[in-house]
């Protein structure tokens, strides 16, 4: 029997899934993007990718770092699968051609990212996504040369197709003609962040998250929106933050202010363990309550050895002298802290299955592995072993399409519409430090706004995440409620019936 | 110091349309990027050329704004360039007029954005991927590996070469860089001496040495040692 299936991005996760089913069963992947691999927002990761595969490190070690540093939670069986999984994804990808940064003896080298305790994450000379995605698109393209990945490039998603409450296809939109196309097969989502609803994040625009805004408003569940990660050391930009990368403390890269002119390393001075190289979403903390003072902050590379400065921080110095004439060699840099990564994301469960049946979902689009703030270098790990986790599930699955199934009538276009209105919106209502009255004036602003009913829902289903979870707790931080409630350890569902948006909550570790 | 730039836009409705210019003006210190003056400029409500006609958003590529994805590859002033690393005074002539052009090589889909696919059908039919790593023992030092990863596909090496276009078999530099990478760590096996045939045919018989292509590469690749070490393996080295 040929099995068909839809992945929607083709990113490393979509890329990750596409690579699993085509190598193993006689599936046709019907891959789909609004532009090709080679510009997705995987090849601007930096960081690395986590293994335990150093001295004295274990997958043990791996998941409970990652548990704690997503205070509670993420789902530690699917963590501990991922953690022990890990090893043999970097084996894998050194064997398709990945130059990972050696030891003498040929094994992969790993270098330590923020909230570890062993190193842990291996990494190329720079630019780890650029590099990964070049040996994955490498891999996709033997299969679509045997026509058994088809690639819809310049196509978006614009609707799923069930029958019987299965999922049996969707349809797509093409972004040039408007012209509508409907493919048959379950359907793995992957199609990254929700950057379209802020603007300024450090990613890419493509990852507009108008695709999850279309999946919410068809019934699909939604866990943990309110979520963000807000990276510590992002340089404005006229357009966009523009991240400089976490590696860059991992090279000795140190935060400060100047305190009667002087620098004042807060982060040594506060955290002496793991200073500068605390998880993101206690660092962006602190920089924002002297920010709030009226400082700024600093992040200093300077006298660090030549040799550095050419490779793992070349990228960082000519973007910086680049973009905003500075030249981090010489002078610091002025950085913020900015938004970088969506932990919530479409519910799933450890194989990756959403509720709805026939649709599942991985990589950034999924609430899965992260809790409430995510560590360096988990990303990649989590999109590619995600990817993997949700192709296995298509092939375990029972399910078929239906012979009586049709596609019905093909969905109207959303049409063109600008997002920059809602973005300010959001960025007011969801900033690092949240308060009622700030959620509160978004949601009544949201529904003033010009954007199609999906968009606007969506919207209001992350404003009214934040607002309902009435704690703080990783990179979930509400003035009007400072402290952990240990009563809150649970993730959130928003979920739209009937045009309303209700809400639960799901225990999980 | 504040400056008026006037940017001028080549527009298309689609390929088979005739193309028509518009321009609009620009007033600041001319430190913003050709990209984030798109973005800015079709992120108003109402979009007015510079004689105050309302006008459609302009229709162009862009993902990253960071010089890493390669989509808003465009021609600023006639030179090819990625528009999120062009910034506006240093584009513009004396008299502050910039103008923008889809890049010549590819078919136009609509005003700057090109259809670029046949980049990534070259590498198909050029058969790039690896069956088995044979060691860790390669030609191309693993900073070359590394580097020939980087290359974006943005499609300016094309655009200025010579050859690609004209020559209908030659694929161009952004082939050769994928090419000789994946050739260089394949295993000895007949997938290996399939890719070898195919870069013959795709580059290596066609190339011309112009080297137009090691000034346009807007991540400054080593082009030439890329194609050095590529040549090596794929047709001097004896199996």
């Amino acid at each position: 029997m040929n099995r068909n299936v839809v992945i929607i991005g083709c990113g490393m996760a979509g890329l990750s899934a596409a690579l699993h089913l085509a190598g193993q069963s006689d599936c046709t992947v019907h891959l789909v993007s609004d532009m090709m691999s080679e510009r997705s927002q995987s090849c601007l990761a930096e960081g690395g990718i986590n293994a335990a595969i150093g001295p004295g490190d274990s997958p043990e070690l791996h998941c409970e770092e990652t548990l704690k540093t997503g205070c509670g939670l993420a789902d530690a069986e699917a963590l501990m699968a991922m953690a022990s999984a890990a090893p043999d994804i970097i084996r894998e990808l050194d064997a398709w051609g990945v130059p990972f940064v050696k030891r003498i003896n040929h094994s992969v080298s790993v270098r330590r990212m923020g909230g570890q305790t062993c190193p842990r994450t291996a990494y190329t000379e720079n630019g780890i996504g650029r590099q990964i995605m070049d040996v994955l698109i490498q891999q996709a393209r033997m299969y679509e040369a045997e026509g058994r990945i088809l690639r819809y490039v310049n196509w978006t998603f614009r609707a799923l197709v069930k029958h019987d409450g299965c999922v049996c296809g969707a349809w797509l939109e093409h972004l040039d003609t408007r012209e509508m196309q409907f493919v048959p097969g379950q359907v793995i989502m992957a199609c990254g962040g929700l950057n379209g609803f802020f603007g300024n994040a450090t990613g890419s625009t493509a990852n507009t998250g108008i695709a999850a805004a279309i999946l919410f408003a068809d019934g699909v569940p939604f866990s943990n929106l309110e979520f963000i990660q807000f990276h510590p050391t992002t340089l404005r930009l006229k357009g966009k933050n523009l991240l400089i990368s976490e590696s860059a403390r991992s090279d000795g890269g140190r935060l400060f202010v100047l305190r009667d002119g002087k620098p004042y390393y807060f982060m040594e001075d506060k955290y002496p363990e793991l200073g500068n190289l605390m998880p993101r979403d206690v660092v962006s903390k602190e920089e924002y309550s002297l920010i709030k003072q009226g400082a700024q902050v600093y992040l200093d590379l300077r006298g660090l050895p030549a040799k550095t400065y050419e490779t793992t921080l070349a990228s960082i110095v000519s973007d910086c002298i680049l973009f905003a004439g500075v030249d981090p060699t010489k002078e610091p840099i002025p950085v913020e802290p900015g938004i970088h990564y969506f932990m919530g994301g479409i519910q799933v469960d450890k194989s990756h299955r959403s509720p709805v049946k026939g649709l599942y979902a991985a990589g950034e689009c999924a609430c899965q592995y992260h809790g409430a703030n995510r560590l360096g270098g988990n990303s990649l790990l989590g999109a590619i072993h995600g990817g993997k986790t949700a192709a296995e599930a298509v092939l375990c699955s029972e399910f078929s399409i239906p012979d009586g199934s049709s596609e019905g009538k093909p969905p109207v276009s959303l049409g063109y519409f600008r997002m920059e209105s809602l973005q300010s919106i959001m960025r007011a209502g969801m900033g690092l430090e949240r308060n009622k009255a700030q959620l509160e004036n978004a949601l009544n602003a949201v529904e003033k706004v010009s954007v199609p009913d999906e968009i606007r829902l969506f919207s209001r289903a992350i404003l009214l995440s934040a607002l309902n979870r009435t704690e703080s707790r990783g990179s979930h931080f509400r003035s009007d409620y400072p402290d952990c409630d240990p009563a809150f350890q649970k993730s959130s569902v928003a979920q739209c019936c009937d045009g309303e948006i209700r809400f639960g909550w799901e225990e999980k570790a | 110091m504040n400056r008026t730039f006037k940017i001028t836009v080549k527009r298309q409705n689609s390929a088979s349309d005739k193309p028509y210019r518009q321009t609009f003006a620009y007033s600041g210190d001319g430190r913003i990027t050709v990209a984030d003056f798109l973005r800015a400029l079709n992120a108003q409500e109402r979009i007015m050329d510079i004689g105050g006609r309302e006008v459609s958003p302009v229709v162009w590529e862009c993902a990253c704004f960071q010089k890493k994805c390669g989509a808003c590859a465009m021609r600023i002033n006639h030179h090819p360039a990625l528009a999120c690393s062009v910034f506006l005074e240093d584009a513009a002539n004396r008299r502050g007029e910039i103008l923008l052009e889809p890049l010549g090589k590819f078919p136009v889909v609509r005003d700057l954005k090109v259809d670029r696919s046949i980049i990534s059908e070259r590498l198909k039919e050029m058969c790039v991927w690896l069956t088995e790593k044979k060691t860790y023992e390669f030609e191309q030092s693993p900073d070359l590996q590394f580097q020939a990863a980087r290359c974006m596909l943005c499609g300016i090496c094309l655009e200025v070469c010579p050859t690609f276009g004209c020559n209908p078999d030659f694929a161009g530099a952004a082939s050769m860089v994928k090419a000789g990478k994946t050739i260089d760590q394949n295993q000895d096996d007949s997938h290996l001496q399939e890719m070898r045939g195919e870069y013959r045919k795709h580059f290596f018989d066609h190339c011309c040495q112009s080297l137009a292509c090691v000034k346009a590469c807007p991540l400054h690749l080593p082009l030439a040692e890329l194609q050095a070490a590529a040549n090596r393996q794929a047709v001097w080295k004896k199996y």
